[in-house]
Protein backbone atom coordinates (compact mmCIF):
# COMPACT_ATOMS: atom_id res chain seq x y z
CA UNK A 1 0.00 0.00 0.00
CA UNK A 2 1.52 3.61 -0.79
CA UNK A 3 1.43 5.57 2.90
CA UNK A 4 1.68 9.09 0.76
CA UNK A 5 3.48 11.38 3.27
CA UNK A 6 3.00 15.15 2.79
CA UNK A 7 5.78 17.56 3.18
CA UNK A 8 4.68 20.30 5.26
CA UNK A 9 6.36 23.97 5.56
CA UNK A 10 6.33 25.80 8.29
CA UNK A 11 7.09 29.66 8.12
CA UNK A 12 9.60 30.74 10.72
CA UNK A 13 9.95 34.31 9.04
CA UNK A 14 9.35 35.90 6.20
CA UNK A 15 12.16 34.21 3.75
CA UNK A 16 13.07 30.78 5.40
CA UNK A 17 10.10 28.57 5.29
CA UNK A 18 10.50 25.35 7.57
CA UNK A 19 10.10 22.46 5.44
CA UNK A 20 9.02 18.64 7.63
CA UNK A 21 10.30 15.62 5.13
CA UNK A 22 11.21 11.85 6.47
CA UNK A 23 14.86 10.84 5.30
CA UNK A 24 17.62 8.31 5.44
CA UNK A 25 20.47 9.63 6.57
CA UNK A 26 22.96 8.24 3.17
CA UNK A 27 26.07 9.28 4.86
CA UNK A 28 27.69 12.11 7.24
CA UNK A 29 31.18 14.44 6.51
CA UNK A 30 32.63 16.13 9.00
CA UNK A 31 32.68 19.81 8.49
CA UNK A 32 34.78 22.15 10.59
CA UNK A 33 35.04 21.18 14.22
CA UNK A 34 31.91 20.01 15.25
CA UNK A 35 29.02 20.62 12.78
CA UNK A 36 28.26 17.72 10.51
CA UNK A 37 27.43 17.74 6.27
CA UNK A 38 24.43 14.47 6.05
CA UNK A 39 23.83 13.74 2.78
CA UNK A 40 20.20 12.36 2.51
CA UNK A 41 17.53 10.77 0.53
CA UNK A 42 14.68 12.43 1.16
CA UNK A 43 10.73 11.54 0.76
CA UNK A 44 9.75 14.50 -0.37
CA UNK A 45 12.27 15.94 -1.87
CA UNK A 46 14.91 13.85 -2.60
CA UNK A 47 18.54 13.85 -2.43
CA UNK A 48 19.42 16.44 -0.32
CA UNK A 49 23.07 17.61 1.60
CA UNK A 50 22.49 19.51 4.52
CA UNK A 51 24.50 20.85 7.42
CA UNK A 52 23.59 19.85 10.79
CA UNK A 53 25.22 22.43 13.49
CA UNK A 54 27.12 21.32 16.56
CA UNK A 55 25.98 17.63 15.65
CA UNK A 56 29.92 16.65 16.28
CA UNK A 57 29.33 17.61 19.91
CA UNK A 58 28.50 15.04 22.98
CA UNK A 59 25.59 17.31 23.80
CA UNK A 60 23.99 17.46 20.60
CA UNK A 61 20.39 17.79 19.88
CA UNK A 62 20.79 15.35 17.13
CA UNK A 63 22.30 12.91 19.31
CA UNK A 64 22.20 9.59 17.46
CA UNK A 65 19.51 10.22 14.78
CA UNK A 66 22.06 11.40 12.39
CA UNK A 67 24.12 8.46 12.26
CA UNK A 68 23.83 6.59 8.68
CA UNK A 69 20.93 4.59 7.28
CA UNK A 70 18.88 6.04 9.76
CA UNK A 71 15.06 7.14 9.38
CA UNK A 72 14.62 10.33 10.13
CA UNK A 73 12.03 12.73 10.58
CA UNK A 74 13.42 16.30 9.28
CA UNK A 75 12.92 19.88 9.87
CA UNK A 76 15.06 21.86 7.15
CA UNK A 77 15.65 25.03 5.80
CA UNK A 78 17.30 26.74 3.16
CA UNK A 79 18.71 29.90 2.57
CA UNK A 80 18.56 31.59 -1.03
CA UNK A 81 21.55 30.87 -3.15
CA UNK A 82 22.52 28.55 -1.18
CA UNK A 83 23.54 24.44 -2.26
CA UNK A 84 23.02 23.40 1.30
CA UNK A 85 20.28 23.30 3.30
CA UNK A 86 20.11 24.09 7.43
CA UNK A 87 18.48 21.39 9.70
CA UNK A 88 16.89 22.63 12.54
CA UNK A 89 16.04 19.83 13.58
CA UNK A 90 15.66 16.50 13.28
CA UNK A 91 13.16 12.82 14.92
CA UNK A 92 14.59 9.56 14.96
CA UNK A 93 12.02 7.16 13.50
CA UNK A 94 13.55 3.83 13.17
CA UNK A 95 17.40 3.31 13.88
CA UNK A 96 19.59 0.73 12.22
CA UNK A 97 22.37 1.48 14.63
CA UNK A 98 22.84 -1.93 15.61
CA UNK A 99 22.73 -3.46 12.36
CA UNK A 100 26.85 -2.79 12.06
CA UNK A 101 27.48 -5.79 14.55
CA UNK A 102 28.14 -7.77 11.47
CA UNK A 103 30.64 -6.47 9.63
CA UNK A 104 29.48 -8.14 6.37
CA UNK A 105 25.75 -6.68 6.89
CA UNK A 106 27.88 -3.29 7.77
CA UNK A 107 29.52 -3.23 4.10
CA UNK A 108 25.89 -4.49 2.05
CA UNK A 109 24.39 -1.29 4.14
CA UNK A 110 26.65 1.16 3.31
CA UNK A 111 26.21 -0.65 -0.36
CA UNK A 112 23.23 0.42 -0.21
CA UNK A 113 23.74 3.78 0.49
CA UNK A 114 26.97 4.16 -1.98
CA UNK A 115 23.96 2.94 -4.57
CA UNK A 116 21.17 5.29 -3.94
CA UNK A 117 23.71 8.36 -3.82
CA UNK A 118 25.40 7.66 -6.86
CA UNK A 119 21.99 6.89 -8.70
CA UNK A 120 19.38 9.17 -7.67
CA UNK A 121 19.39 12.15 -8.69
CA UNK A 122 19.34 15.45 -6.49
CA UNK A 123 16.22 17.43 -5.51
CA UNK A 124 13.70 14.93 -7.55
CA UNK A 125 11.72 13.11 -5.16
CA UNK A 126 11.50 9.83 -5.68
CA UNK A 127 8.70 7.42 -3.60
CA UNK A 128 9.52 4.10 -4.69
CA UNK A 129 12.74 4.31 -4.86
CA UNK A 130 12.75 5.35 -0.68
CA UNK A 131 10.71 2.91 0.10
CA UNK A 132 12.73 -0.09 -1.92
CA UNK A 133 15.70 1.42 0.72
CA UNK A 134 13.57 1.51 3.23
CA UNK A 135 12.01 -2.16 3.00
CA UNK A 136 15.84 -3.47 2.03
CA UNK A 137 17.77 -1.95 5.29
CA UNK A 138 14.73 -3.61 7.38
CA UNK A 139 15.35 -6.55 5.38
CA UNK A 140 19.20 -6.65 6.20
CA UNK A 141 18.37 -5.76 9.70
CA UNK A 142 15.48 -8.46 10.60
CA UNK A 143 17.29 -11.54 8.56
CA UNK A 144 21.05 -10.76 8.74
CA UNK A 145 21.11 -12.33 5.03
CA UNK A 146 23.27 -10.31 2.43
CA UNK A 147 22.43 -11.99 -1.14
CA UNK A 148 18.90 -12.07 -1.54
CA UNK A 149 18.47 -7.94 -0.27
CA UNK A 150 21.09 -6.54 -2.41
CA UNK A 151 19.92 -8.79 -5.39
CA UNK A 152 16.73 -7.48 -4.82
CA UNK A 153 17.77 -3.70 -4.38
CA UNK A 154 20.05 -4.05 -7.39
CA UNK A 155 17.43 -5.26 -9.85
CA UNK A 156 14.83 -2.82 -8.36
CA UNK A 157 16.64 0.19 -8.78
CA UNK A 158 17.90 -0.63 -12.19
CA UNK A 159 14.26 -1.35 -13.09
CA UNK A 160 13.29 2.18 -11.25
CA UNK A 161 15.76 4.01 -13.03
CA UNK A 162 15.26 2.33 -16.20
CA UNK A 163 17.84 0.74 -16.56
CA UNK A 164 17.14 -3.01 -16.33
CA UNK A 165 18.80 -4.67 -19.20
CA UNK A 166 16.78 -7.23 -21.13
CA UNK A 167 17.14 -10.38 -19.01
CA UNK A 168 15.83 -12.93 -21.74
CA UNK A 169 17.66 -12.15 -25.06
CA UNK A 170 21.08 -11.07 -26.37
CA UNK A 171 21.21 -7.44 -26.22
CA UNK A 172 23.17 -7.35 -29.55
CA UNK A 173 21.12 -10.03 -31.97
CA UNK A 174 18.08 -10.04 -29.52
CA UNK A 175 18.42 -14.18 -29.46
CA UNK A 176 16.59 -15.65 -26.64
CA UNK A 177 19.97 -16.37 -24.16
CA UNK A 178 17.96 -19.95 -22.86
CA UNK A 179 19.93 -22.87 -20.55
CA UNK A 180 23.50 -21.45 -21.00
CA UNK A 181 22.22 -17.31 -19.91
CA UNK A 182 24.53 -14.14 -21.17
CA UNK A 183 27.94 -13.20 -20.63
CA UNK A 184 29.09 -9.57 -19.73
CA UNK A 185 31.77 -7.90 -18.79
CA UNK A 186 33.32 -4.31 -17.35
CA UNK A 187 30.88 -1.52 -19.24
CA UNK A 188 28.38 -3.59 -20.21
CA UNK A 189 24.91 -2.50 -20.82
CA UNK A 190 23.68 -5.82 -21.02
CA UNK A 191 23.80 -9.52 -21.23
CA UNK A 192 25.76 -11.38 -24.84
CA UNK A 193 25.31 -14.79 -26.05
CA UNK A 194 27.94 -16.93 -27.13
CA UNK A 195 27.62 -15.52 -30.66
CA UNK A 196 27.68 -12.19 -30.33
CA UNK A 197 30.61 -12.72 -26.79
CA UNK A 198 33.18 -9.47 -27.03
CA UNK A 199 36.58 -10.95 -25.57
CA UNK A 200 36.21 -8.82 -22.15
CA UNK A 201 32.70 -10.17 -21.57
CA UNK A 202 34.29 -12.95 -19.46
CA UNK A 203 31.60 -13.58 -16.89
CA UNK A 204 28.90 -15.57 -17.32
CA UNK A 205 25.02 -15.38 -15.54
CA UNK A 206 23.23 -18.89 -16.02
CA UNK A 207 19.81 -19.29 -17.44
CA UNK A 208 18.86 -20.24 -13.61
CA UNK A 209 19.91 -17.44 -12.08
CA UNK A 210 17.86 -15.24 -14.57
CA UNK A 211 14.87 -17.16 -14.44
CA UNK A 212 15.41 -16.97 -10.32
CA UNK A 213 15.91 -13.23 -10.60
CA UNK A 214 12.32 -12.79 -12.91
CA UNK A 215 10.31 -14.74 -10.51
CA UNK A 216 12.07 -13.91 -7.33
CA UNK A 217 12.23 -9.79 -7.78
CA UNK A 218 8.43 -9.91 -8.55
CA UNK A 219 7.03 -11.05 -5.09
CA UNK A 220 7.79 -8.96 -1.64
CA UNK A 221 10.84 -9.02 -0.76
CA UNK A 222 9.84 -10.29 3.00
CA UNK A 223 8.37 -13.72 1.57
CA UNK A 224 11.10 -14.17 -0.55
CA UNK A 225 13.04 -14.22 2.67
CA UNK A 226 10.86 -16.23 4.38
CA UNK A 227 11.65 -19.63 2.06
CA UNK A 228 14.40 -21.14 4.03
CA UNK A 229 18.04 -20.17 2.19
CA UNK A 230 19.09 -18.38 -0.92
CA UNK A 231 18.50 -20.25 -4.07
CA UNK A 232 21.84 -20.69 -6.36
CA UNK A 233 22.72 -17.67 -8.87
CA UNK A 234 22.16 -15.07 -6.19
CA UNK A 235 25.78 -14.17 -6.31
CA UNK A 236 26.64 -14.30 -10.25
CA UNK A 237 23.20 -12.18 -10.93
CA UNK A 238 24.46 -9.71 -8.55
CA UNK A 239 27.38 -9.58 -10.12
CA UNK A 240 25.76 -8.77 -13.02
CA UNK A 241 23.50 -6.25 -11.86
CA UNK A 242 26.84 -4.58 -10.04
CA UNK A 243 28.30 -4.10 -13.69
CA UNK A 244 25.62 -2.75 -14.71
CA UNK A 245 25.81 -0.30 -11.38
CA UNK A 246 28.95 0.93 -12.24
CA UNK A 247 28.35 1.26 -16.02
CA UNK A 248 25.42 3.75 -15.23
CA UNK A 249 27.23 5.71 -12.32
CA UNK A 250 30.44 5.71 -14.68
CA UNK A 251 32.37 4.76 -11.61
CA UNK A 252 33.54 2.03 -9.70
CA UNK A 253 31.47 1.27 -6.54
CA UNK A 254 34.02 1.44 -3.35
CA UNK A 255 31.50 -0.77 -1.40
CA UNK A 256 31.81 -3.06 -4.07
CA UNK A 257 35.00 -4.24 -4.52
CA UNK A 258 35.04 -4.32 -0.26
CA UNK A 259 32.60 -6.84 -0.72
CA UNK A 260 34.24 -8.45 -3.51
CA UNK A 261 37.38 -9.02 -0.89
CA UNK A 262 35.17 -10.11 1.96
CA UNK A 263 33.41 -13.47 -0.05
CA UNK B 1 44.84 42.04 -11.67
CA UNK B 2 45.19 39.72 -8.99
CA UNK B 3 43.76 40.11 -5.52
CA UNK B 4 47.24 39.19 -3.75
CA UNK B 5 50.79 39.09 -4.09
CA UNK B 6 51.72 35.75 -5.47
CA UNK B 7 53.11 34.97 -2.09
CA UNK B 8 50.68 36.26 -0.52
CA UNK B 9 48.19 34.25 -2.67
CA UNK B 10 50.26 30.95 -2.11
CA UNK B 11 50.17 30.75 1.45
CA UNK B 12 46.30 31.64 1.59
CA UNK B 13 46.39 28.33 -0.75
CA UNK B 14 48.48 26.91 1.41
CA UNK B 15 46.76 27.36 4.56
CA UNK B 16 43.10 26.37 3.00
CA UNK B 17 44.30 23.26 2.69
CA UNK B 18 44.81 22.58 6.42
CA UNK B 19 41.51 21.11 8.05
CA UNK B 20 38.67 23.31 9.31
CA UNK B 21 40.56 26.52 7.17
CA UNK B 22 38.24 27.92 5.02
CA UNK B 23 38.67 31.07 2.54
CA UNK B 24 38.41 33.84 5.41
CA UNK B 25 40.31 32.16 7.67
CA UNK B 26 43.38 31.61 5.85
CA UNK B 27 43.24 35.46 4.59
CA UNK B 28 42.98 36.19 8.19
CA UNK B 29 46.15 33.61 9.29
CA UNK B 30 48.53 34.83 5.79
CA UNK B 31 47.61 38.48 6.86
CA UNK B 32 48.18 37.95 10.77
CA UNK B 33 51.44 36.23 9.46
CA UNK B 34 52.67 38.90 7.23
CA UNK B 35 52.17 41.72 10.48
CA UNK B 36 53.77 39.47 13.25
CA UNK B 37 58.04 39.81 13.51
CA UNK B 38 59.70 38.11 11.04
CA UNK B 39 61.08 35.60 14.40
CA UNK B 40 57.84 34.73 15.54
CA UNK B 41 57.23 33.16 12.02
CA UNK B 42 60.52 32.05 11.58
CA UNK B 43 59.45 30.10 15.29
CA UNK B 44 56.46 29.21 13.67
CA UNK B 45 58.50 27.20 10.79
CA UNK B 46 60.55 25.81 12.52
CA UNK B 47 58.42 24.51 15.03
CA UNK B 48 56.11 22.86 12.37
CA UNK B 49 59.37 21.25 10.50
CA UNK B 50 60.49 20.04 13.96
CA UNK B 51 57.55 18.35 14.16
CA UNK B 52 56.86 17.05 10.53
CA UNK B 53 60.67 15.74 11.37
CA UNK B 54 61.02 14.48 14.66
CA UNK B 55 57.74 13.09 14.88
CA UNK B 56 56.78 9.44 14.57
CA UNK B 57 54.80 6.44 14.97
CA UNK B 58 55.58 4.34 18.17
CA UNK B 59 56.09 0.89 17.22
CA UNK B 60 54.54 -0.29 19.32
CA UNK B 61 51.20 1.23 20.01
CA UNK B 62 51.16 3.24 16.66
CA UNK B 63 50.79 6.83 19.06
CA UNK B 64 52.85 10.37 17.67
CA UNK B 65 55.98 10.19 19.68
CA UNK B 66 59.25 11.87 19.53
CA UNK B 67 61.10 8.81 21.09
CA UNK B 68 60.13 4.73 19.50
CA UNK B 69 58.88 3.32 21.85
CA UNK B 70 56.66 6.22 23.32
CA UNK B 71 56.39 7.03 27.16
CA UNK B 72 53.17 5.61 27.43
CA UNK B 73 54.79 1.82 26.19
CA UNK B 74 57.86 2.57 28.42
CA UNK B 75 56.66 3.77 31.99
CA UNK B 76 56.90 1.08 34.30
CA UNK B 77 54.27 2.20 36.16
CA UNK B 78 51.57 1.77 33.28
CA UNK B 79 49.97 -1.36 33.91
CA UNK B 80 50.95 -4.01 30.42
CA UNK B 81 47.68 -5.96 31.30
CA UNK B 82 45.30 -3.67 29.97
CA UNK B 83 45.06 -1.64 26.63
CA UNK B 84 42.50 1.27 25.54
CA UNK B 85 41.72 0.85 21.73
CA UNK B 86 41.53 4.26 20.18
CA UNK B 87 40.73 5.84 16.72
CA UNK B 88 43.17 8.64 16.62
CA UNK B 89 46.16 10.10 18.53
CA UNK B 90 44.20 12.63 20.04
CA UNK B 91 41.53 10.46 21.58
CA UNK B 92 44.80 9.23 23.78
CA UNK B 93 44.49 12.68 25.46
CA UNK B 94 40.92 12.81 25.84
CA UNK B 95 41.43 9.12 28.16
CA UNK B 96 44.49 10.32 29.68
CA UNK B 97 42.27 13.56 30.74
CA UNK B 98 40.61 11.19 32.94
CA UNK B 99 43.07 10.69 35.23
CA UNK B 100 41.74 7.45 35.66
CA UNK B 101 43.32 5.41 33.32
CA UNK B 102 46.48 3.53 33.87
CA UNK B 103 47.00 0.97 30.83
CA UNK B 104 48.73 1.10 27.79
CA UNK B 105 46.81 2.37 24.49
CA UNK B 106 47.08 0.80 21.00
CA UNK B 107 46.05 4.00 17.95
CA UNK B 108 43.60 2.17 15.07
CA UNK B 109 44.25 5.31 12.87
CA UNK B 110 40.77 4.98 11.83
CA UNK B 111 37.71 3.41 12.12
CA UNK B 112 35.83 0.92 9.39
CA UNK B 113 33.97 2.67 6.89
CA UNK B 114 33.33 0.94 3.45
CA UNK B 115 32.33 3.94 2.03
CA UNK B 116 35.29 5.98 2.29
CA UNK B 117 37.31 2.52 1.14
CA UNK B 118 38.51 1.87 5.12
CA UNK B 119 38.26 -1.95 5.49
CA UNK B 120 40.05 -3.85 8.18
CA UNK B 121 43.47 -3.59 6.05
CA UNK B 122 43.50 -0.20 6.16
CA UNK B 123 43.92 -0.48 10.02
CA UNK B 124 46.91 -0.64 12.29
CA UNK B 125 46.00 -3.92 13.82
CA UNK B 126 48.51 -5.86 12.25
CA UNK B 127 50.80 -4.85 16.15
CA UNK B 128 47.92 -4.83 17.91
CA UNK B 129 47.53 -8.85 17.34
CA UNK B 130 51.33 -9.35 17.95
CA UNK B 131 51.37 -7.72 21.52
CA UNK B 132 48.19 -10.08 22.38
CA UNK B 133 49.89 -13.32 21.39
CA UNK B 134 52.65 -12.56 23.98
CA UNK B 135 50.06 -13.29 26.62
CA UNK B 136 51.17 -10.61 28.61
CA UNK B 137 47.81 -8.77 28.01
CA UNK B 138 44.83 -9.54 29.78
CA UNK B 139 42.51 -7.01 29.14
CA UNK B 140 41.40 -4.84 25.77
CA UNK B 141 39.31 -1.60 25.93
CA UNK B 142 37.60 -1.08 22.91
CA UNK B 143 36.95 3.55 22.55
CA UNK B 144 36.12 4.22 19.65
CA UNK B 145 33.21 6.63 19.18
CA UNK B 146 29.64 5.80 19.45
CA UNK B 147 29.13 5.89 15.94
CA UNK B 148 27.85 3.41 13.29
CA UNK B 149 31.78 3.33 12.06
CA UNK B 150 32.93 3.24 15.52
CA UNK B 151 30.52 0.51 17.04
CA UNK B 152 31.07 -1.52 13.80
CA UNK B 153 35.09 -1.60 14.25
CA UNK B 154 34.62 -2.63 17.64
CA UNK B 155 32.15 -5.36 16.84
CA UNK B 156 34.76 -6.43 14.21
CA UNK B 157 37.81 -6.01 17.28
CA UNK B 158 36.05 -8.18 19.42
CA UNK B 159 35.33 -10.80 16.82
CA UNK B 160 39.27 -10.91 15.98
CA UNK B 161 40.45 -11.06 19.66
CA UNK B 162 38.11 -12.91 21.60
CA UNK B 163 39.45 -16.52 20.06
CA UNK B 164 42.73 -15.03 21.39
CA UNK B 165 41.29 -15.69 24.97
CA UNK B 166 41.52 -11.72 26.05
CA UNK B 167 38.70 -10.00 27.25
CA UNK B 168 37.21 -7.02 25.36
CA UNK B 169 35.53 -4.39 26.92
CA UNK B 170 33.67 -1.60 25.58
CA UNK B 171 33.24 2.30 26.66
CA UNK B 172 29.60 2.95 28.16
CA UNK B 173 27.53 4.62 25.30
CA UNK B 174 24.37 6.91 26.40
CA UNK B 175 23.10 10.03 27.94
CA UNK B 176 26.09 12.70 28.26
CA UNK B 177 26.59 14.29 31.75
CA UNK B 178 24.69 17.60 32.36
CA UNK B 179 22.32 16.72 29.90
CA UNK B 180 18.40 16.35 30.48
CA UNK B 181 17.26 12.73 29.09
CA UNK B 182 13.91 14.50 27.87
CA UNK B 183 16.29 15.29 24.72
CA UNK B 184 17.62 11.86 24.54
CA UNK B 185 17.02 9.47 21.11
CA UNK B 186 15.74 6.23 21.27
CA UNK B 187 19.44 4.97 20.06
CA UNK B 188 21.27 6.91 22.95
CA UNK B 189 18.64 5.59 25.78
CA UNK B 190 18.63 2.12 24.54
CA UNK B 191 22.41 2.30 24.84
CA UNK B 192 22.23 3.45 28.23
CA UNK B 193 19.84 1.07 29.69
CA UNK B 194 21.84 -1.77 28.29
CA UNK B 195 25.03 -0.15 29.77
CA UNK B 196 23.74 0.43 33.31
CA UNK B 197 25.04 -0.66 36.13
CA UNK B 198 24.67 -1.95 39.70
CA UNK B 199 24.76 0.73 42.60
Amino acid sequence: MLTLCICRRVDIGHRMPLLETEAIVLRTYRLGEADKIASLFARQLGRLRAVARGALRPKSRYGGTLEPLSYVRLWIFERENRDLLHLNSAELLESFFDMQKDYHVQLAAQYLAEVAERMLPEREANERAFRLLLTVLRALKRSGEVNRPLLYFDYWMLRLGGFLPDLESCSACGRALGEEGGYYGPGSEGLLCRECRLPGAKQQVSGTALAMVRTACHVPLDRWLAQEKAPPGCREARGFFEEIIETQVERKLITREMMGEEV
Amino acid sequence: MKDYAEPLARLIDELKRLPGIGQKSAQRIAFHLERAPREDVERLAAAILDAKDKIRLCSVCNNLTELDPCEYCTDPRRDGEVICVVETPYNVIGVEKTREFRGQYHVLHGVLSPLQGIGPDQLKLKNLLERLRSGKVKEIIVATSPTVEGEATAVYLSKLIKPLGVKVSRIAMGVPVGSELEFADEVTMLKAIEGRREM
